[in-house]
């Protein structure tokens, strides 16, 4: 089984994270390759500060893998509604993924909400795309994700 | 240590495994709760599960009342109240200890209206589209959360 984790921007430095400071991209890669090699699988784990990075990535690699760990953190904040969009798109119809966060994203959901409905952040919602969501659990939501694509499609892995 | 758990399950999760199965699995919910209770025999630690279904919104709330000072940590699975109740939500920042909000699917991949969570400002954590599996995932993670907090 091979696992790509892909990590957008502002994951470079977590220092202004509140409750997450002490935490830096270097430890989460280092649990994240414990984890996969305790459960045996192949990990490609990659970060970049630029959104249209991950869309490349998703373009052109993502096809080589079983399953995806994405971490959007800038993506789903700041980054252009375009950006954004393309990420979207270029996730469905792929491979089952985990969208996960260090902190708890949606502490101040009901304030994303516009009186109009209109949504201008908060969680990726591609369309056709098997897609979790873990967020305030620091590595572990990664842990946890890992954990829940290897179970998921372990069943596959041994029929195959 | 052992720690007291609550795990909350909101409307029509008592049909689980008959109703939209393509959505949420044909487990049932008594399957879920057979294993959550598998679970953390496994992991030792001789800790304490109550699982609990309503469909009546001001049942949950009583029950997250009654969780305060007793209860160490609660995984809710509000079903279509997570996205109308100010009660449970009320109820829920009253309650000091963990929290995780749970979902079977993922809420954002659907209707809009499904978008907007009241639980999730109360909550510590959020995990969704996992499947049922989820609450295995959860519970496993809310012990270690509680573990790393004594």
């Amino acid at each position: 089984m091979k696992m790509l984790i892909l990590n957008g921007p502002g994951l470079a430095d977590l220092s202004g994270l509140d409750g997450y400071a002490d935490i830096t991209l270097g430890a989460i890669k280092d649990a994240c390759a414990q984890q996969c090699a305790t459960l045996g699988v192949d990990l490609d784990f990659r970060h970049t500060e630029d959104a249209q990075q991950i869309k490349t990535w998703l373009d052109e690699d993502l096809g080589g893998f079983d399953a995806l760990v994405l971490n959007p953190q800038g993506v789903a904040a700041t980054v252009s509604q375009a950006d954004r969009r393309g990420i979207e798109n270029a996730l469905g119809n792929r491979v089952p993924a985990v969208e996960v966060h260090l902190s708890q994203t949606l502490a101040n959901a009901l304030a994303n909400v516009s009186t109009d409905g209109a949504e201008a952040a908060g969680p990726l919602r591609p369309s056709n795309c098997d897609l979790g969501f873990v967020s305030g659990l620091g590595i572990n939501s990664y842990l946890l994700a890992i954990k829940a694509l290897h179970r998921r499609l372990q069943p596959l892995a041994e029929s195959a | 240590m052992s720690f007291r758990l609550l795990v909350l399950n909101g409307p029509n999760l008592n049909l689980l495994g008959t109703r939209e199965p393509e959505i949420y699995g044909h487990d049932t919910l008594a399957d879920v709760e057979a294993r959550c209770h598998a679970l953390l025999a496994a992991m030792g630690g001789n800790h304490e599960l109550v699982f609990r279904q309503s469909n009546h919104e001001g049942e949950l709330v009583t029950w997250i009342q009654q969780a305060i000072g007793t209860v160490d940590g609660i995984m809710i699975n509000a079903g279509a109240y997570t996205h109308t109740s100010v009660a449970i939500h009320d109820a829920l920042r009253a309650y000091q200890g963990q929290t995780i909000e749970l979902h079977i699917s993922n809420p954002h991949l659907r209707e809009p209206f499904r978008h907007v969570s009241y639980v999730a400002p109360a909550a510590d954590a959020v995990i969704a589209g996992l499947g049922v599996a989820g609450y295995e995932h959860g519970l496993e993670i809310l012990v270690r959360k509680l573990g790393e907090k004594a």
